[in-house]
Parts: structure tokens; C-alpha cells; sequence
């Protein structure tokens, strides 16, 4: 309420208002005052006139003869009972008698103004300063003619003071019958601009509130006319720019949560390669973080040239921009894919850039696994054939061998289509279970059966390489749902690897137990184990730790392989542990067949 | 303060950081190529040493061609004094990551010596004081770089440990000489390293603080 008096418009609105209506009160007043002044003049003079009339019949005989005591006292009587002062004065200008004062002792008076034009108009007034009665006095003097002869005066006056006081009550009155109307039109004036001002300051509010980000303000503005139109148009605009705004802030946050969600990161940087934005993949990739990266320039926040150059060039060369980046760390180098974007404005001028950081090292590692897939595949099947094409080309040319050496040959030729054979076998195994689990025919079985099984066809491998084999099973059944024959790959494959690789009079311990709902299975050697950095790969095809040995020993390289993709075909898992040089511990996990109650675990079989 | 000079400034840090980015980036990669035995990496700190050199020699261009334009006092002037100190620092820490990456090279052919624990220890100091001096130089931060000072007595501790270590290497095997006297070789160039980057952090407290520290540490 009070800020309504603060406010320019409406002093600006009122001002010109009251200044009208002071002047035209102040020009009617002047006028009135005037005219009534004029008025209160005329009066005084009119009955001073009438006065003299009236005393002039009394004073006609006393004019023309001696000054008389008692004619003087009767002036005197006359002048007190009205107020009025009284001069009769002769013809040749001596006071005759005066209501106020001797006659005697006062001048001659034929000099006056009032007499002189009284002698020759038959009227005189004249307004002038008595010094008899001390004060602005009014005169009016008439002759008194006898016969046609002028044989004196009669002159009356009035100080102003009653005058003044005459004039000043009628402006009194004036000015009281002016002051109220003139109040009333400055406070309605005052209501009026008010009734402008108010709306007006109300909906600069309400802009203000909108402008600082307050949309539910709404206005209450009862009015129909323009300003009410107005204010109507500014609570739609509010609303229409409140839903404008949750559009945007929903697609800003649609936008926000894709790019936190996404695998890739992101980083944006203005012109001036401040960062504007860092989703959660980027921070984690260029190890910052956005709550203190933010407007920041990009290479004060980041170590990684690359990415800064990327950003840098993309803008300046107005182009988009892949490169790709090494990030070593202490395990394997991570390998991001850059991909810099230049970002435009609305005017198509570039505005800063956006960098997308793809994390390809997965992509890279698999490219490399299947280059030395592919390579690894060709040596292994060239070996024997090559073999097998020598020992064949050698019987052809040499038509004299001795039987014992043709036999000898004839023999490594087997071998050698065995191994090949058995490569062959095995990746038709590994490809059968890469095409996913149609390959397989899942069905409850008994692993116990599997391990005993493996165990008793591997014994003979065992006891010729003097290792000593021992496997313990459960008690009851250990039933699964699974593929027989991959099963017993797996089994096979785990135990002749531990037979393999562990020299003579070592001791390989295959071991089924149920723990926790699944099944498990570990085959524990004493043999060569496998050093820490490669325990990774082991289980890549054709990996070896040790490759002149491994072929050596007739493996393919693709064992421990197809044991990963039958426990990952059964919904399992392998783990390794292992020491170099102190024998390794293969554990595969498979998980029950529900409803086959695991019991208590039993002894040796 | 001119707007001209200021641009300038601004232009000198970005190459300034771009550099210390490059350096940190070698200096990882050597250690990394060393403790994984990686010929590639290896090879590419070497390869990256000529743009690290020429770098440096670009720095200083500008450095110096601000002092002649801009006649700089005060703050500007020991900012600059300082960048063209850092800058001579940051050439030297590469080519220091460059010897790590040969002997990495020379390593890579040779039998595995066993690294003893302090090496982690070793790299993951030195790693951390050359980080850290940059940040501070970033931040402008003396706290941080009188921290990075500290730091040093660590570095060196652990190198005096590392030769015993090596030491006894060699002693148990005769075959292994050639490996371990590779392998201290690059523990002494990462000695090296710490001992730059506590002159880094040196010349960020003068530059902060106005206050000379050199030889205090």
C-alpha cells in the first residue's frame, strides 16, 4: 500500500491532474475574490454617497452662516451613531463642522481631490491616507447648492479597515466555498490514478516474478477494460511460457538422463573450450569430475591431449573428427575411439564442440584375438599336413625303404591324421557350442557317471605317465540338466590337460561335490601351473603357455576352450587358481537340477 | 591489465598444460610399457619425444616474445619467468620418460627380474608428485605444491631401497646382471623424475607466494 505513493506513474498521472485543478480553483478564486472586492468598493462608496445625500439636507442651512456649536454636535451625534465620518465643509474650503474633529483646528479643505472634483462634477471620491484618522481612508464628497449656487460641501468617509474586513470575509467565504470541492477533486483524482497505478504495479510484479522463474504467479485483475485485457494477456502469456518451460526442462532432463546413461562419454565445451558439459562415462574415462570441471577450461580439467586437440580442431577446421586414443593403464591400455563434433548456434556460427569417447579396447582385444585366431588355425592344421605330405612324398620317391622304416613312417602318418582329426573334432565341438545351445541336447543326468567314467579311461594315460589319479564323488547322484557328451568333453579335457602337464610322480585329484545348489567340480594337478599374467588368456583358443611344450605333448590348444563354452553352454562357470609351479586348480560350477536333493558327500569311488 | 596480455596468458597455459599433458602422458606410458613389458608402448614414448621437444621450443618463443611486447611486472611477470622454468622441467621429465622407455625396450628382450614391492611404490609416487605439480600449477595451489615437495624424501628412500634390492639380485644370479642393471637404470631416471617435479612444485611456490624455496627441500 505504501509503494503505491512510491510509484512515478502515479505521481506523473496525478501531477498533471492537481495542477489543473489548483489552477482553475486558483483562477476562480482570484476572479470571485476579485469581482466581490470590486463589489465591497462599490457598496461603501454607494452608501457613503447615499450618506452624504441625506447629510447634505441637514447641512444646507448651516452652511453659509457661522460655525455653530450645536450644529457641530449634532455631526458629531450623527457621525458616532453610524460610524461614518462627516465633513461639512464652506464653499471656500473651511470645515464647517466634523464628526471626528474640531472644525477649528483642521485646515482648509477646498485643496482636496474629493472637493475639487465635488466643485466641478457635483461628485468626488478619493481614496487617500487621513491624517486625521490615521489610516486609508475613502472619500466621497458632494456640493451643496442653495438657488443655484454653490455654498458648500458635504463630505463622508470610511477607513479602509473596514473595508479590509469587509473583503476579507467575502474571500474567506470565497476561499472556504472552494477548498472543499477542490479537496474532493484531488482525492478522487487521486483515487483515479491509483486505480490506473495499482493494476500496473501488480503486473510489473508479476513480469518480474515470471522473469525470475516463478511461474504459478497468476494475476487478479477484475477489470474489463484495457488493463484488465492486458492482465489477461499477461496470465496467459505466464501459462503459455510455464508450459513452454516444462516441455523444455522434460526434454532437458530426457536429455540428461540419456546421456548419464550412456556407455559412451560425452563432453561438451563452449567456444572457449570451457567445459558445459561431462556426462558420468566421460568423468569416469578422463578420471574428472563435473562438479569442479565445469566452466573450466577443457585441458586445465583433463590430462588427455588428444581429447583437448580434437575439440580444438574440430572447431577450427569446422569439421568432424575421429581419432583414437591409448590410455595405458597398469593392466591392459584402454583404447578410446574420439569422434569431436563442432556444435553451431542458430546463426550457424560455431559455438563450441562436443567430443563422444568410445570405449573400443573390448573391440580391439576381440579384433586381435580373432586375427590370431585365424592366423593360430592355419599353423595348427599346416603342421600335420605338412608332416603327413613329407613321410607320404618320401615313401613315394624312395621305392627301396626298408620295411621297418615304411612301417615307422606309415605310423607317424596316423598320428599325425589323428591330431588332425582330433583339431578338427574339437572345433567342430567349439563351433557347435558357439552356435548357441541348439547344438546340445539337454537332459537330467548323472555327473557322478561322467567323472568315474573320464577318470577310468584316462587311468591308462596316467599310469604310463606315472601320476598318480584319484577322484572322489558324492554318495548320492549329482544330477543335472545337461549334454552328455559335452559333459564328458569337458570332464575329459580337464582331466588329460592336469595328466599333461604334470610330470611324473605328481598326483591329479578330481573332486565332485554339490555346495549351495550346484554342482561342483575341481581338478586339482601338482604340475607346472600357470603364472599370474597369463591366467587370463588360458582359456582362449589356441592360447598356450608354453607353445613348443603344449604341441609337444599333442594338445590342440583348444581344450580349455571348449571347457569354458560347455560351462558357459550349462549356465556355469570355470575359475582357475594357480601358483607357478605349484600345480593349478580348475573349478567348474553348474548348477543343480531342481528338485534333486543334494546329500551328505561321500568318500573315494 | 591489457586484454592483449591477458589473451596472451591465457594462450601460454593452455601450451603449457598441453605440454605437462604430453609428459605425464609419456612418463605413464614408459611405466607402464616397462612393468608390462609392452614393446609398442615403448615405442611410442620414443616416437612422441621430437613433438614433446618441439613443444617446449614453442613455449619458450612465446614466453619470450611476451616479455619483449608486453614488458610484463609483478604476478604476470613471475608467471611468466615461471612457465619458461616449468617448461625447461617438463622437456627433461620427457626425455627422462624416453631413457624409462628404452631401457623398457632393452628389458623387454631380456629374462623377467622380479621387481621388488617398492618399485609399485616408487612408480606410484613419482606418478603422483608429477600429477599433483601439475594441478597445482593449475590451480595455482602452493599448498599442494609444498605437499608435492614433501613427497620427495619418499622418492628418494625408496630408491635407495631399490638398489639394495637389485643388489642382492645380482648377487644370486649371475644371469640376471644385465636385467637388473637395466632395471635400476630406470629406477634412477624415475628418481629423476621426482626430483623435476619437486623443482616444478618449487618454482609454483615462488610464483604463488613470490617466496624463492629452491634447495630448501
Amino acid at each position: 500500500v505504501k509503494r503505491i505513493f512510491r510509484s512515478r506513474f502515479l505521481w506523473e498521472l496525478y501531477a498533471g491532474y492537481a495542477v489543473i485543478i489548483l489552477a482553475t480553483a486558483i483562477v476562480v478564486g482570484i476572479v470571485l475574490v476579485r469581482d466581490a472586492e470590486r463589489g465591497v468598493s462599490d457598496d461603501i462608496r454607494d452608501s457613503l454617497q447615499r450618506d452624504a445625500v441625506l447629510v447634505r439636507d441637514i447641512a444646507a442651512p448651516f452652511v453659509d452662516v457661522a460655525p455653530d456649536s450645536a450644529f457641530q454636535q449634532r455631526i458629531r451625534a450623527l457621525g458616532a451613531r453610524t460610524g461614518v465620518r462627516y465633513t461639512v465643509i464652506a464653499a471656500d474650503g473651511r470645515v464647517l463642522a466634523d464628526s471626528r474633529e474640531n472644525p477649528a483646528a483642521m485646515d482648509n479643505h477646498r485643496d482636496r481631490p474629493e472637493i475639487m472634483a465635488a466643485a466641478n462634477n457635483g461628485l468626488g471620491t478619493s481614496t487617500r491616507f487621513s491624517r486625521t484618522v490615521s489610516a486609508q481612508s475613502m472619500y466621497v464628497a458632494i456640493p451643496v447648492m442653495k438657488k443655484g449656487v454653490l455654498s458648500g460641501f458635504v463630505r463622508t468617509s470610511a477607513t479602509l479597515e473596514a473595508i479590509d474586513a469587509r473583503r476579507a470575509s467575502v474571500r474567506k467565504g470565497i476561499a472556504l466555498a472552494l477548498v472543499l470541492p477542490v479537496l474532493t477533486a484531488l482525492l478522487l483524482g487521486l483515487l483515479l490514478a491509483r486505480g490506473f497505478t495499482q493494476p500496473l504495479i501488480e503486473m510489473t510484479d508479476a513480469a518480474r516474478a515470471v522473469a525470475a522463474g516463478e511461474h504459478n504467479h497468476r494475476l487478479h485483475i477484475s477489470r474489463t477494460d484495457e488493463i484488465g485485457g492486458l492482465a489477461e494477456a499477461l496470465n496467459t502469456m505466464t501459462q503459455q511460457l510455464r508450459s513452454q518451460i516444462d516441455i523444455m526442462a522434460a526434454d532437458r532432463n530426457k536429455t540428461l538422463a540419456i546421456l548419464a546413461g550412456m556407455v559412451e562419454g560425452v563432453v561438451a565445451v563452449d567456444r572457449e573450450e570451457r567445459v558445459v558439459h561431462a556426462n558420468a562415462a566421460a568423468q569416469a574415462i578422463l578420471g574428472i569430475d563435473a562438479r569442479t570441471a565445469l566452466g573450466r577450461r577443457i585441458w586445465e580439467v583433463m590430462r588427455v591431449v588428444e581429447v583437448s586437440d580434437a575439440l580444438g580442431e574440430s572447431m577450427r577446421q569446422n569439421r568432424v573428427r575421429v581419432s583414437e586414443v591409448r590410455l595405458p593403464t597398469p593392466k591392459k591400455d584402454q583404447v578410446i575411439q574420439l569422434t569431436a563434433t563442432p556444435l553451431r548456434n542458430g546463426s550457424d556460427q560455431i559455438d563450441g564442440a562436443v567430443v563422444v569417447l568410445h570405449d573400443v579396447s573390448e573391440l580391439r582385444q576381440l579384433e586381435s584375438v580373432r586375427r590370431d585366431f585365424v592366423a593360430n588355425i592355419s599353423h595348427e592344421l599346416k603342421t600335420p599336413l605338412t608332416a603327413i605330405r613329407g613321410l607320404v612324398e618320401t615313401l613315394i620317391d624312395d621305392g627301396a625303404m626298408d620295411r621297418d622304416t615304411h612301417d615307422r613312417f606309415i605310423e607317424k602318418i596316423r598320428d599325425q591324421s589323428s591330431r588332425l582329426s582330433n583339431l578338427v573334432s574339437d572345433l567342430l565341438t567349439l563351433s557347435r557350442l558357439e552356435s548357441g545351445p541348439g547344438g546340445l541336447r539337454f537332459e537330467p543326468m548323472d555327473l557322478r557317471d561322467t567323472v568315474i567314467e573320464s577318470c577310468r579311461t584316462q587311468l591308462h594315460a596316467a599310469e604310463t605317465k606315472r601320476v598318480e589319479l584319484s577322484s572322489a564323488v558324492p554318495d548320492s547322484p549329482v544330477t543335472i540338466e545337461g549334454d552328455a557328451e559335452a559333459m564328458r568333453e569337458l570332464v575329459d579335457n580337464l582331466v588329460s590337460n592336469a595328466i599333461k602337464y604334470t610330470p611324473s610322480g605328481g598326483r591329479v585329484n578330481v573332486h565332485l561335490a554339490t555346495e549351495n545348489g550346484s554342482a561342483v567340480l575341481e581338478v586339482a594337478d601338482t604340475g607346472i601351473g600357470i603364472p599370474p599374467e597369463e591366467q587370463s588368456r588360458v582359456f582362449e583358443r589356441f592360447y598356450r603357455v608354453d607353445k613348443a611344450r603344449s604341441r609337444q605333448m599333442g594338445g590342440t590348444g583348444l581344450g580349455l576352450s571348449i571347457v569354458k563354452h560347455v560351462a558357459l553352454a550349462h549356465g556355469g562357470s570355470v575359475s582357475l587358481k594357480s601358483a607357478a609351479g605349484r600345480g593349478s586348480t580348475f573349478r567348474v560350477q553348474l548348477g543343480l537340477k531342481p528338485g534333486s536333493a543334494p546329500r551328505r558327500e561321500g568318500n573315494r569311488a | 591489465m591489457t586484454k592483449h596480455l591477458q589473451i596472451d596468458l591465457d594462450e601460454l597455459s593452455k601450451e603449457l598444460l598441453t605440454m605437462g599433458a604430453m609428459v605425464e602422458e609419456a612418463t605413464n606410458r614408459a611405466i607402464n610399457a616397462l612393468v608390462r613389458r609392452d614393446r609398442s608402448l615403448a615405442s611410442e614414448v620414443i616416437a612422441v619425444d621430437d613433438a614433446v621437444n618441439d613443444h617446449e621450443n614453442r613455449i619458450e618463443d612465446h614466453a619470450l616474445k611476451m616479455l619483449a611486447l608486453h614488458q610484463p611486472v609483478a604476478a604476470d611477470l613471475r608467471y611468466i619467468i615461471t612457465v619458461l622454468k616449468v617448461n625447461n622441467d617438463l622437456e627433461r621429465i620427457g626425455d627422462h620418460a624416453v631413457a624409462i622407455a628404452e631401457r623398457a625396450l632393452v628389458l623387454s628382450r631380456l629374462e623377467p627380474v622380479p621387481l621388488p614391492e617398492d618399485f609399485d611404490k616408487l612408480v606410484t609416487v613419482v606418478q603422483r608428485m608429477l600429477k599433483d605439480s601439475l594441478t597445482a600449477l593449475i590451480e595455482r595451489d602452493a599448498g599442494m605444491a609444498r605437499a608435492v615437495c614433501e613427497m620427495d624424501d619418499e622418492v628418494d628412500r625408496v630408491h635407495r631401497l631399490m638398489y639394495a634390492a637389485m643388489q642382492d639380485v645380482m648377487r644370486n644370479d649371475i644371469n640376471s646382471i644385465e636385467p637388473a642393471v637395466n632395471t635400476i637404470s630406470a629406477t634412477r631416471h624415475l628418481e629423476r623424475i621426482g626430483d623435476l617435479a619437486t623443482n616444478i612444485a618449487e618454482d609454483i611456490v615462488f610464483m604463488v607466494e613470490g617466496e624463492i624455496l629452491r634447495h630448501n627441500y
